[in-house]
Order: structure tokens, then sequence, then C-alpha cells
């Protein structure tokens, strides 16, 4: 990794060389055991980008810590798509619902962070979009509304709104977010649209037994419930 | 583009809640019409960046009461925007700023849907000053980002 320091177009090089190789495995046809042993080799691959982000922070080399961040990050991508591919042939829906959606959320942060032609990425972000119309039924979603009472910045730590910071921006190879401390709930609704889509209706009553939206298996009577 | 427009009277709302009158470009909380105090207003949590945002591109813009800790957040993948107003006297002096703004605010949602699976609407409420302090006019916006820009003609034409 010491070289990358020197020239990140090597680190670009290899990004491109360990993503297309995972992305040769993320197939439904591809065996477990193959899946398994990519997900372990970019979750390592992973760590030892995390450790070269850290030493081009401390040389206070903010652009290259902002590369590091978005190829963590598609890195992280393709675990969840190979996790949700493993899950599905363990017959695990739900969990692979959930790397579903981790994939999706943490695509959309790649795009956002991108420093290249994001063009590239319209393909794999149809390609997930794809999974989720082919391979889980029509899901039903409910969503959060509240007032923020408190907040503060996950940069600076100070208050949100006294800080210079935006949410989703890259700031020495770390993503703002506003972590919200205090919050007051006022509603829950089903909506078409939810931000989060691990926010699910995930059972269904039917003639009084409980029945697993994914998989239609019951789960129980009602009696039981 | 799909847009209501509809008047409102607003100097009512302003003197009861014992607040200045507002002038130049301003944030409106959602409950500008039921709050019974300044301390009640809820603005929409996307007010927090816009501030930052309009501040980065050198626009000056204020929260109506001043600062307000209360702000709701919709966990909703639609892009709901603070309620905007253009004082007549802003909009007379500064022709430019009802595009500039609008420009800014559709760069800064365009950014928000980014890699976005979702449905990308926006939801956006502008007040305009027409003749005064008596004459308002709110714009309730529904639609596309590409549709914040357009507005701007749609604030000419009721001006």
């Amino acid at each position: 990794m010491k070289a990358f320091i020197e020239n990140p177009e090597l680190l670009i090089n290899e990004f491109n060389k360990m993503a297309a190789i995972a992305q040769k495995k993320a197939f439904i046809t591809v065996g477990i055991e193959i899946q398994q042993e990519e997900i372990e080799v970019l979750i390592n691959y992973i760590k030892e980008l995390a450790s070269l982000k850290k030493e081009f922070v401390e040389k206070k080399l903010g652009n290259e810590a902002n590369l590091i961040f978005t190829f963590e990050n598609s890195f992280k991508v393709l675990q969840y798509e190979l996790e949700m591919l493993v899950f599905i042939k363990q017959d695990k829906m739900a969990e692979a619902w959930d790397k579903l959606v981790d994939a999706q959320v943490v695509f959309e942060n790649v795009v956002r962070t991108y420093p290249f032609e994001a063009n590239s990425l319209k393909g794999y972000l149809e390609r997930l979009n794809n999974y989720e119309k082919l391979l889980f039924p029509k899901l039903h979603f409910q969503s959060a509304g509240g007032i923020i009472k408190e907040s503060k910045c996950s940069i600076c730590d100070n208050d949100y709104d006294k800080c210079d910071h935006l949410k989703g921006k890259l700031y020495m190879g770390e993503m703002c977010c506003r972590i919200i401390t205090e919050m007051e709930l006022e509603e829950v609704s089903y909506v078409e649209n939810p931000a989060n889509k691990h926010c699910r209706v995930l059972t269904i009553e039917m003639n009084e037994k409980i029945i697993d939206i994914m998989t239609l298996r019951q789960k129980s009577t009602t009696a039981n419930k | 583009m799909d847009y209501k427009i509809e008047e409102i009277e607003l100097a009512g709302y302003i003197e009861k809640l014992g607040i200045n009158y507002p002038e130049g470009l301003c944030f409106f909380p959602e409950n500008i019409d039921s709050a019974k105090d300044k301390s009640d207003f809820i603005f929409t949590d996307s007010v927090s960046d816009l501030s930052k945002v309009f501040k980065q591109n050198n626009i000056n813009i204020s929260k109506l009461g001043g600062d307000s800790k209360l702000l709701r957040s919709r966990k909703n993948a639609d892009f709901f925007a603070p309620a905007i107003f253009f004082s007549l006297s802003l909009i007379s002096e500064n022709p430019s700023i009802v595009s500039l703004s609008l420009s800014v605010l559709a760069n800064h949602i365009t950014d928000f849907f980014k890699g976005s699976f979702s449905r990308k609407k926006v939801n956006l409420d502008i007040y305009v000053e027409t003749s005064g302090k008596k004459k308002i006019q709110k714009i309730a916006y529904s639609g596309n980002v590409e549709g914040i820009e357009k507005l701007a003609e749609v604030i000419k034409s009721i001006k």
C-alpha cells in the first residue's frame, strides 16, 4: 500500500482490477463457496484501504483520502451484492433484501462522491434496481416523520446548524452526516417512496395466519402471534 | 410543471406573532399560519443545508423569526425544500435574484438525487410579495427538479 501514497494512479488501476474480479463472481450461478471467499477478500481489502486512508489523512491529503472513501464504499457495494446472492442461496430472504438495500444506499454515496465521469456508474445503478424488481416481490414501506430538536455534525461535533459542513459531502475521507440527538416522533405512515427501504411491512394476516411477505411461509397463527 | 397559486394574507400572521415583517430573501416556517409564537415555528429540515448552500453562493437569506430549533424531518425519498419568501423590494432592486436563488436550489437538489433509485420529486412553496405588505402570492410546487428554474417565469408573471 505504501506505493499508492507515492502514486495514487496505481491505486486506481488496482481498484479497477479488484472490482472487475468481484463483479465476475456476482452472478447467481457462481458457486456459493467462491462468492463467500470473495466476500472475505473484499472485507480484508476494505480494511487495508481504511489504513491507507488514515495515512493520507495524516499527510493532510484530502483529495486522496476522499478517493479512498469512494473506493471503500464501492467495494462495500460489491460485498453487499455478493452477500445478497449468498443469502438467497441460503434461503434467507429477509437478510438478502437487507443486503440489497445496503448496497443501494452505499452506492448512492459512491455516485455522489465519484470523482470521475459518473455515466459509467449508470449500468450498475440499473443492475441494483433490477435485482429489486426481478428477485423480490412488491413490498410495502413505512416512513417515520418527526421534529428534530437537536442535531450535531459528524465532522466537527458542533450544532449542525452552526457549522459550515454539508451533509453528504466529503471532508478528509469522511462523509458529513447530521446526527440527530433529540427528535419527537410525529407520525408513521405507509409510503410508496420511502427514504429507508429497510422499514418495510414484514408480515400480513390472512385467514388467521401470519404470513411472511417475502417467502409466503406461515410464521404463526393470530392466536399465538 | 405542477403548481398552484393562491393569494394569502400574511401581514395579519406577522402582526399577531409580533415579529418584523420579512425583508429580502427569507425562509418561512411550515406552520406560519398556525404558530402561536415564533418559538413554535417549525422549518423543513432541509433549511439547515440550504442556509449553508446559499451562504456559499453569497446569497443572503435569513429565517423568519431568527433561529429556530424545530425542524420537521420526513423519512421520504421526495425532497422537501423549505418555503422561500421573496420581498417586492428585493425583486425590484435585484431582478436576477429569483432565477439565481432557484438555480442554486435546483443544483443542490440535483446533487441530493444523484444515485437515487427512487422517484425524484420535489415539494416547494414560494411566497412572493406582489404589491406591498398586504398582498402575497403563494406558489405550491410539486414536480421534478427541472421545473424549479422554470418557476422564475411564473414569479415574473404574477409580480
